[in-house]
């Protein structure tokens, strides 16, 4: 275990109903390197800021609830523990999740995310040829396995959050929705993956940007979002879907 | 959905800049899990349809359900073992009928899930792959790695998105609106904008989870606070056969309370062979239960592995191991890669070289708000459905597996059946408009109260005195104790301080109407254990250590009236089932 210790933690504190612009607060708090960021956190609105403001609800790495920026990476604050945040000097800075909106302190809003993914009709859409009531679908476990743990997505926000992915303003859909393009794609019991192929090369699309692996970094269901993102691509190449030779546009947010 | 939205904008007090929404649904269902998901679903189809709930519903707990789904699949399997293993497992309590449905609907249910688009994994003959949990005799439990809970919950949520259903997501619901003896909406503290949202409905479904989170251990969401069933209680309604609480026989332990303390290691991991073993080196379960061993009811393991702990045979007298260094490495990446990454993530274990400690951690309620098969209640329009109501399945005791199956067969028949209540009424609003003023006066008295109290400390408090003296090991002393503990901590409740006074996201006021209603469902629970002076299932009482099956082979009803716990017995519908001991 840890040595207990008393450590500064630099926390970004917002208010966009009563300021322009986050502002950092310093706190002082005991810690041992056992400890979760959440668990942290907690102790802070406890026992020293009762109006500190952020999310979680599973304590256990499964809700997508609690993503913050620990040192500009993005995390899910209850399954990283202290001594797995990368610091140089010591100093750890809690920041809300990048290229999401604020609404408060560390509270992201995902809403947008999560526009972006139902934008895509991200629901199974049959084959023609799936069976009736009564019966499993034509599925083999290799193909359960190609979808490349797509499937288990929980939509926590990390790899949009993970430069460079999109700014809240840009028209790149996000490494989370076309992760879900990816799920229907992959799925042989879906019928429409052509139109999703259309649907991805277009403006904001899969060519928008570069896949970067700080989106695979970032995801902690350990889907690889720019890898299922490459298979995409190589799709549409192989089934000549949209125009792959179009100009990327390359890192950067 | 638009032409259900109307906005007012009140006064919402100066400089809040708040604004209170005034909204109309034909069915408003309450909590975003699996069971209020395909309630919603299925109400869709006929009716305009509000889903209202504390965290978006992909961050539900049902999202943690990894096990599995259990469904007669398997080629030597049918309905009727099915129920025979559902009845034991519940220890003869549960009603003959709703485990019939159960176990009939279970299997086109999964198929159903399965046609939605839920990737569960195969056998070698492409069929749907199939675990054995505990207390069943054959496997049935549909799978994925051990992500279920994750498949369940997103193939639910991207079907809600092509149905029309309006998502109102971090509302805390704070209380059910009756009038003439029918529910007419809801009143909800908006915890983004902290405004008041009144909601008018001809239907209104419960789907609120449980209130297993009144323990100091458990394996709860921290936004779980059974509000469901206090809100039930304050509208009249019974809790039926709270005293049976689920116990996970194998929730991390962390040996400071760090914060992921209790958080459930699946069914899964003894279903794919870790094993439960003592200080001495025992694999102690083969004492307890010869033939199932680690795959014995939960609430067997659970027992065993407290009974390991305070006769001395734990680690630091506080845990035993779950090993799973036996299980080869291709079953460990195949079938629990998710709960690796997490301890690793958590505790830095890799448990394919060490063992984890475990307790045992509240996990699941067994009882809740009394439902006839279609989730109707005894109140006009409320409905409820998944763990949070009591259809009689369970008995004293749930089968690992069963709540997810519960939750989707039982969710679709109270969202159709909300459906068709919610045709012909016209829409109400005298009793929402009054309602909205209570909630908004009682807001506003706890955000001014100038007390003493901390809602962080009153809710540990309450969470040591259930575990102290509601736990799996239970006594006349040891009750009547909590009992008067726990009429304390609410009169304690009176003096709560709310330190920061900004509506939004303020996370003591969410916890201060939590904790109201946690002290609720606590007395519903140490009261209705008070009164079974027999063990049975999930309820042990050291003083009164048999099953009493002429005497208590009934459900308890606990009423909250003038701010007491009242009980009374219910006859259970059961005949057939021949009264076995259990044996595993």
């Amino acid at each position: 275990m840890a040595a207990d210790l008393r450590r500064g933690i630099r926390i970004a504190r917002y208010d966009p109903e009563t300021h322009d612009s986050p502002e950092v607060h310093h706190y002082q708090v005991t810690v041992s390197g056992d400890m979760t960021l959440l668990g942290v956190l907690v102790d802070v609105e406890e026992n020293v800021d009762p109006s500190l403001s952020f999310r979680y609800s599973c304590r256990g790495g499964i809700c997508g609830a609690c993503g913050v920026q620990a040192n500009g990476m993005p995390v899910l604050a209850c399954r990283t523990r202290i001594s797995a945040i990368d610091t140089n000097d010591g100093q750890i800075e809690i920041a809300p999740l990048s290229n999401h909106p604020v609404i408060r302190d560390l509270v992201a809003d995902l809403d947008p995310m999560l526009n972006r993914i139902a934008s895509i009709d991200p629901w199974t859409q049959p084959d023609d040829g799936s069976p009736g009531s009564g019966m499993d679908s034509d599925m083999l476990q290799y193909e359960v396995e190609r979808l490349g743990r797509s499937e288990t997505c929980i939509a926590c926000g990390l790899c949009d959050a993970a430069a460079p992915a999109a700014s809240p303003s840009s028209e790149f859909l996000g490494p989370a929705a076309l992760v879900r393009i990816y799920r229907h794609a992959a799925d042989v019991r879906d019928g429409s993956d052509r139109q999703r192929l259309e649907l991805v090369t277009g403006e904001g699309g899969i060519w928008d940007r570069e896949p970067a692996e700080e989106w695979n970094v970032a995801c902690p269901l350990e889907i690889e979002p720019a890898n299922r993102i490459e298979s995409l691509r190589a799709a549409a190449e192989a089934n000549q879907v949209g125009k792959p030779g179009r100009k990327v546009s390359g890192a950067g947010v | 959905m638009e032409h259900n939205l109307f906005y007012d904008f009140r006064e919402a007090g100066p400089g809040e800049g708040m604004c209170d929404l005034v909204l109309d649904f034909d069915v408003i269902v309450v909590g975003g899990g699996m069971a209020g998901m395909r309630a919603a679903l299925a109400a869709a189809d006929s009716a305009s349809v509000a889903l209202i709930t504390k965290v978006h519903p992909i961050r539900s707990a049902s999202a943690s359900s990894a096990g599995g789904i259990n469904g007669a699949l398997g080629p030597s399997d049918d309905p009727e073992s099915y129920a025979r293993d559902t009845i034991g497992g519940g220890d003869y309590l549960s009603d003959d009928q709703p485990v019939a449905i159960l176990c009939e609907e279970a299997a086109e249910t999964i198929i159903d899930m399965e046609h939605r688009g839920a990737a569960f994994y195969r056998d070698a003959g492409g069929r749907l792959a199939l675990r054995r949990l505990g207390g069943h005799a054959v496997p049935r439990a549909a799978h994925a790695a051990d992500w279920t809970g994750i498949l369940l919950t997103q193939t639910l949520w991207e079907q809600l998105i092509g149905s029309g259903v309006t998502i109102l997501d971090e509302w805390h619901v704070m209380r059910i609106v009756l009038e003439d003896g029918a529910a007419v909406g809801i009143v909800a503290l908006d915890l983004r904008s902290g405004g008041l949202h009144s909601v008018s409905g001809r239907a209104v479904v419960l789907a609120t989870g449980g209130g297993s989170g009144v323990y100091a251990v458990n394996t709860s969401p921290a936004t779980n606070t059974g509000d469901g069933l206090a809100m039930a209680l304050q509208a009249g309604l019974p809790l039926r056969d709270m005293e049976f609480v689920q116990f996970n026989p194998t929730g991390l332990h962390s040996t400071d309370g760090l914060i992921w303390n209790g958080v459930a290691v699946t069914e899964a991991a003894r279903a794919e062979g870790s094993v439960l073993v003592n200080s001495a080196g025992d694999r102690f379960m083969e004492a307890y239960a010869a033939d199932s061993r680690d795959v014995a009811p939960r609430d067997i393991v659970s027992r065993a592995v407290q009974s390991e702990i305070d006769e001395g045979r734990g680690f630091n007298g506080e845990s035993v191991h779950l090993d799973s260094t036996g299980i080869d490495g291709e079953t460990i990446a195949a079938s629990l890669p998710h709960l690796r990454r997490l301890c690793i993530d958590l505790q830095g274990i890799d448990f394919a070289d060490a063992p984890l400690q475990v307790v045992p951690a509240a996990h699941t309620s067994v009882g809740g708000i009394p439902t006839d098969t279609n989730g109707r209640t005894e109140i006009a329009g409320l409905h409820a459905a998944g763990e949070c109501a009591s259809t009689g399945i369970h008995g004293a005791s749930s089968l690992a597996g069963n709540g997810a199956t519960e939750a989707l067969v039982f969710g679709r028949r109270a969202g159709l059946a909300a459906a068709q209540t919610a045709g012909g009424a016209g829409r109400v609003t005298g009793a929402l408009d009054r309602a909205r003023e209570d909630e908004a006066e009682r807001i506003s008295r706890l955000m001014n109260h100038p007390g003493g109290e901390s809602v962080a400390r009153l809710t540990k408090d309450l969470r040591a005195t259930m575990s102290e003296g509601a736990g799996i090991n239970r006594t006349h002393d040891g009750l009547t104790r909590c009992l008067d503990d726990l009429a304390k901590i609410s009169d304690r409740m009176a003096d709560i301080r709310i330190r920061s006074q900004n509506r939004r996201f303020n996370l003591e006021l969410a916890g201060a109407l939590g904790l109201a209603n946690m002290v609720e469902v606590a007395q519903a629970i140490a009261s209705s254990a008070l009164r079974r002076t027999e063990s049975r299932g999930s309820h042990h009482r050291v003083d009164h250590p048999d099953r009493d099956d002429s005497n208590m082979r009934r459900h308890t009803l606990a009423y909250r009236e003038n701010g007491e716990i009242r009980l009374d017995p219910q006859e259970i519908e059961a005949g057939s089932a021949a009264l076995e001991k259990r044996s595993y």
